[in-house]
């Protein structure tokens, strides 16, 4: 019955020879064997670009799924694990942070082109500092950082 | 021959005993004592520098409770209130008078620590001769330094009650470096305090700083001290915040009990040129130097010698 069929799809069957097959797999509900006889024909012969059910039933699968609105959902345990992951990352970062506002502090008092010399610029604001904390003339601690 | 021997047993004996009995250094400590328990007012001469101002004291103990006001009478008016450990300062300034809130020193004629064992270490006492000043009889007494390392100081002290009423601080070559002296005292008897209360200009802008300057901030050394000279112990420290930039700038003050040196440890910032060397002003020295990006500057009424080595004891 098979042979037949596969005969009957390469056009080897006589005129009589078909309808005795047609009435034969009608009776033996070989519609399977058609359907898959076809498709065998059309792959063979580069007739085959798949089949309409195929992309209806795709379309409608895509459908059934839910609407994904923000971000793929982790696992908990992973989750975790990926927050941990990111601790080094942040720690690299601060250092980064940490060093370059060093660095900054630095240049900012750390470029010394010369010096003068102390009798040259009296430095009155340290002076002053002293007298209001360690003098013990009262004239000069009353009179001394009012400035502050 | 026995006799001879236990005569100058009981001989040595009685001299010991009568040293024990009159302590020389029991006058420092009566004066110390007297700067805080009486009650007096009076008009003293402070000179510092070649400026001389006058200034009203008055003071009284109240419950063991310190109360001290004083006034300065020449050139621009300012003033102190003191209670027990709170110290107001009143500086006017044009039309504003700016009162801070100020740590307590010791100041004329309170010149005196509470405990004199710091000063006996390093100076030698001698006592001199009787004089009168503020029309009151004095006994003078001298400290001499046993090192070069800090500077002469002479008292002379009130016979009746040991209130310091004058003194004098002398360098090496005896030249006068700061003086105070009574010119009028009194003591008073009546406990009232109605006194201890600011005298208000209503012509005037009063504007209050009631933060002691440094005050909050937690020392945290980046440094080490070594070599100190002898007898200075660190009493104060004080870390202000260098305004726009997050760094601290340092005093640390340090006291043999009567000279101060004040060592600032202050970052240098873009632009500033550091400071070496060092110059006299007056009564102070002061000693500068460069290091690890500091400005480090020792400043005290301290012989040249004493203000290096505080400049020199900082290593970080």
């Amino acid at each position: 019955m098979n042979e037949k069929l596969s005969s009957l799809f390469d056009n080897e069957l006589e005129s009589h020879e078909i309808d005795e097959l047609l009435k034969q797999s009608n009776k033996q509900k070989k519609k399977n064997h058609w359907s898959y006889y076809q498709l065998i024909r059309d792959v063979i012969q580069k007739n085959h670009f798949g089949s309409d059910n195929l992309t209806k039933n795709i379309i409608a699968a895509i459908e059934k799924e839910p609407t994904q609105l923000g971000g793929f959902g982790r696992h908990k345990d992973n989750s975790i694990e990926n927050k941990s992951n990111y601790w080094p990352i942040a720690a690299s970062f601060a250092a980064l942070f940490v060093i370059g506002l060093t660095a900054l502090n630095l240049n900012e008092f750390k470029i010394v082109d010369s010096v003068v010399l102390v009798e040259a610029d009296i430095p009155t604001d340290l002076i002053n500092d002293h007298y209001a904390s360690a003098s013990s003339n009262v004239n000069f601690f009353i009179q001394a950082s009012y400035n502050k | 021959m026995i006799y001879k021997l236990l005569f100058i047993c009981y001989l040595f004996s009685s001299i010991s005993i009568s040293y024990g009995d009159n302590d020389p250094w029991l006058i420092i400590d009566n004066a110390s004592k007297a700067t805080r328990i009486l009650n007096y007012k009076g008009i003293f001469h402070s000179q510092h520098n070649k400026e001389i101002k006058s200034i009203e004291i008055t003071h009284a103990t109240n419950n063991d409770q310190e109360f001290i006001k004083m006034n300065v009478l020449d050139g621009s008016p300012g003033a102190v209130l003191s209670q027990g450990k709170t110290i107001y300062v009143y500086n006017t300034i044009e039309n504003n008078v700016i009162i801070q809130k100020r740590k307590q020193q010791r100041l004329f004629p309170a010149i005196f620590p509470n405990n004199i064992d710091a000063i006996k270490n390093f100076y030698r006492l001698s006592i001199g001769k009787s004089e009168r000043i503020a029309g009151r009889l004095s006994q003078s007494v001298v400290l001499t330094p046993i090192d070069s390392l800090r500077y002469s100081y002479y008292f002379w002290l009130d016979k009746k009650t040991s209130l310091p009423l004058k003194m004098v601080v002398l360098d090496q070559a005896k030249n006068i470096i700061e003086q105070a002296s009574f010119t009028q005292i009194n003591m008073i008897k009546d406990k009232n305090l109605d006194w201890f209360k600011p005298e208000v200009d209503p012509s005037k802008n009063y504007i209050f700083n009631d933060k002691v300057v440094g005050q909050g901030i937690i020392k945290k050394p980046f440094w080490t001290i070594k070599k100190i000279p002898s007898g200075y112990k660190e009493v104060d420290f004080i870390s202000k915040r260098i305004p726009g930039l997050n760094i601290l700038s340092h005093q640390l003050v340090f006291s043999d009990g009567l000279s101060y040196v004040s060592l600032f440890i202050k970052p240098i910032t873009r632009g500033q040129k550091p400071k070496v060397g060092h110059v006299n002003l007056g009564i102070n020295n002061i000693c500068a130097r460069y290091h690890n990006g500091y400005q480090i500057m020792a400043v005290g009424s301290v012989p040249l010698i004493t203000c290096n080595n505080f400049s020199e004891s900082i290593k970080f």
